[in-house]
């Protein structure tokens, strides 16, 4: 009887670690006043394989809100997408909710 | 005409006229050391080289892991912009170059640098501020609008080439 108490919160624990490192990490553009409207569209279609109204509606939800949820994953690829943001010069970051 | 049109295979055509040929040198070769790191207009380094993460550990594993890569993807594109300035077609009012897809990327990247360099420098922190730039006859006002335009035309013409998706 005293066993299934020690184990219980073990597999709690264990759970709650594997809910923590499967939690999505979310890829964040940020509104800038220099970047061209045109470019940012451009980037989010060549990066993310987006149509153009798809990545267009992203670009104004950037440009009126302040930035935009473009994409989210492992953290290993949304740290890559990041940094292909960087690359071409738009202002990104990456967190989780 | 002065311009950006697409060629086969990703390139493209760029005419200029040489006073606007001779700007894009100058402006390149201003860009270097701050691309470099070497020298710092107005914040004009966060803004090439913005923060991944909000946490301290976390950004400056990332600029570990990422940072010399981002400095040398920017010089390299500058390389690539400068020797191209150099080639092409002279004429008696006009320059004339027919860059390839890779060429074309790296024009694409340091007019976009160029762009948020000049944005630093004078001041562009906010959509606003557009209203208090000044005298549009400022040199750096100028050449913001000027790779603005130039910038528009790679665009336009490289994303016809975009794949659908």
């Amino acid at each position: 009887m005293a066993a299934s108490p020690t184990i219980a919160p073990e597999r709690d624990v264990d759970s709650a670690d594997a809910d923590e490192r499967d939690r999505p990490w979310n890829v964040i553009v940020w509104n800038d006043p220099v970047t061209l409207m045109s470019y940012v569209v451009f980037v989010l279609r060549k990066l993310f394989g987006h149509d153009e109204a798809t990545a267009t509606r992203l670009m104004l939800q950037v440009h009126h809100e302040g930035k935009a949820l473009v994409a989210s994953g492992p953290r290993e690829k949304s740290e890559a997408d990041v940094a292909r943001l960087h690359a071409h010069g738009l202002q990104a970051t990456l967190a989780r909710d | 005409m002065p311009g950006v049109r697409a060629l086969p295979g990703g390139g493209v055509r760029v005419r200029v006229s040489l006073s606007e040929r001779t700007l894009l040198r100058t402006l390149a070769a201003e860009l270097e050391p701050i691309l470099a790191g070497s020298e710092d207009v107005a914040g004009a380094a966060q803004r090439l080289y913005p923060r991944a993460y909000e946490d301290a550990d976390a950004e400056a594993e990332y600029r570990d892991l990422v940072g010399d890569d981002l400095v040398g993807e920017h010089l390299a594109a500058l390389a690539t912009f400068r020797r191209t300035l150099e080639a092409g077609a002279t004429g008696r009012l006009a320059w004339t170059s027919d860059l390839d897809a890779d060429e074309t990327a790296a024009w694409l990247t340091t007019v976009n640098n160029g762009r948020l360099v000049l944005g630093c420098a004078l001041g562009i922190t906010d959509e606003r501020a557009w209203d208090d730039v000044g005298d549009i006859r400022d040199p750096k006002n100028m050449a913001l609008h000027y790779l603005g335009w130039l910038q528009d035309e790679l665009v336009a013409a490289l994303a016809a080439s975009l794949p659908s998706p």
